[in-house]
């Protein structure tokens, strides 16, 4: 086995660390660097609980190794909030009702926000089809979905 | 779920990536769009002791026209090949048969050498290059080789890939402008797994329905993507109307050999390949007819 040292800049924030080779960018993230809003569901692709922004990418984290990390620019949920004041995204979920046990909602805001960056107005069969690789099993999607209609103007 | 213990390769260029190859071969996998070999590895299905990452080799992504083909490098994520204009106006059956891979996130890091790579024979990308007849360039230290998805794809999960070798390049042909297309799959979920799939490919004379030429080939039913050699010798000469589709579909239960699964019985996998191929047949020939009036 072997360990790396890796530079990452994390919600803005530049950090140097040691990893094994197999540490997941997802397991890194939350225990390494302490961002436990990236949330670790199925660690095989299916669920987008653990989704990322990497380099300007939408991409799952249980997927990629901390190593290949080495250089890049991670927008994390937490990176989402200016100073206290939660993302319009965030209100959006909230005034929606757009979650429940909260587990999957990182992943779909994180989604969510990515969509909106590419299609300001998005219309419902694209938004089903970008939160396709977002499973939630509380929710029943509608709320999610009218969350990311509301703000498909502002955002 | 964590992979097992691992060394860590990182390639800075192709030389490196074939060196190491070389030096670790049966013991090593490549790392590129990690979509695929990430989970094998979480779940412990794959144990590599080397993994030679590929990621960091600019000059393996690239999308050119040249000499009436697409040459597309192995690197190329499948999100770019997406949203490239010059695939969706050369080779739109490809455009369209990507969309169909899993989801956004997973297309930002899945790579078209590594789909082929991996070789499930529900993939989408083994089926196009199937239908198209793509060339595969593949590379070790000492020379490379150009293969045919035949010679290419020999079952599931398994290619003739070498342990030192890596696949460098894919070559598609340019779709003549008038030819007809239709790529439709049948999953579960949005963005699952295909049960089955088809992809068509037809040209038609002007003025009238009578085909010229047709490729087809299905994906899922096998243990690769499957040509359907005797409906491609059946349409030419014919009309493609109603009737011919329909015995063009009764064809396809000879073609095809599925097996049941958690997913679906084989049953079904025929009667939905049948299902699909018609549909794609008809869709393939609107769109020619459209495509010649421009």
């Amino acid at each position: 086995m072997s360990y790396h040292d890796i530079q990452v800049v994390v919600n803005g924030v530049t950090y140097s660390s040691r990893v094994e080779s197999r540490r997941s960018l997802s397991d890194f993230l939350r225990y390494e660097l302490g961002f436990t809003g990236v949330h670790v569901g199925c660690e095989h692709g299916s669920c987008g609980a653990c989704t990322i922004i990497l380099n300007g990418q939408i991409s799952r984290s249980c997927l990629l190794l901390a190593v290949q990390a080495h250089g890049a620019r991670i927008l994390t949920i937490e990176g989402l909030e200016r100073n206290g004041k939660l993302h319009p995204i965030q209100d959006a979920f909230i005034e929606n009702n757009a979650f429940q046990c909260g587990f999957c909602t990182p992943g779909m805001i994180m989604t969510s926000y990515a969509l909106l960056q590419e299609i300001p107005h998005p219309s419902d069969d694209e938004i089903k089809e970008w939160l396709s690789g977002n499973l939630c099993r509380c929710t029943g999607y509608v709320d999610i979905i009218k969350a990311i209609q509301s703000i498909a103007d502002i955002v | 779920m964590k992979p097992a213990l691992f060394e860590y390769l990182c390639a800075k260029d192709k030389r490196d990536a074939l060196g190491f190859l070389k030096e670790y071969g049966e013991d090593a996998k490549i790392l590129a769009g990690g979509q695929s070999l990430m989970p094998l590895m979480n779940m412990r299905l794959s144990r590599p002791e080397y993994i030679i990452d590929i990621n960091r080799i600019p000059e393996l992504s690239y999308i050119n026209e040249a000499e009436g083909a697409l040459k597309i490098g192995a690197m190329t994520r499948h999100r770019d090949l997406e949203t490239s204009p010059l695939i969706r106006s050369r080779c739109p059956i490809f455009s369209d048969a990507i969309r169909h891979i899993g989801h956004v996130q997973i297309r930002t890091r899945g790579t078209i050498g590594g789909s082929l790579a991996h070789a499930d024979p529900s993939a989408e990308m083994p089926g196009i290059i199937t239908l198209l007849d793509g060339k595969i360039r593949v590379e070790n230290l000492d020379g490379e080789r150009a293969l045919s998805p035949e010679e290419f794809f020999i079952s599931y999960f398994i290619t003739s890939l070498d342990p030192e070798e890596m696949i460098i390049e894919i070559e598609l042909p340019v779709m003549p402008p008038q030819m007809g297309w239709s790529f439709m799959e049948k999953s579960m979920r949005e963005g699952d797994l295909a049960i089955a799939g088809t992809g068509v490919t037809l040209e038609i004379e002007d003025d009238n329905e009578t085909c010229m030429a047709a490729k087809v080939v299905f994906i899922g039913v096998d243990e690769r993507p499957v040509r359907g050699s005797v409906i491609e010798e059946y349409l030419p000469g014919r009309p493609v109307n109603e009737l011919t589709v329909e015995k063009a579909g009764e064809l396809v239960k000879d073609v095809i050999d599925p097996e049941s699964d958690i997913h679906a019985s084989a049953e079904y996998r025929h009667h939905i390949s049948k299902v699909l191929f018609k549909r794609a047949l008809m869709e393939a020939k609107r769109r020619a007819e459209a495509r010649a009036k421009i």
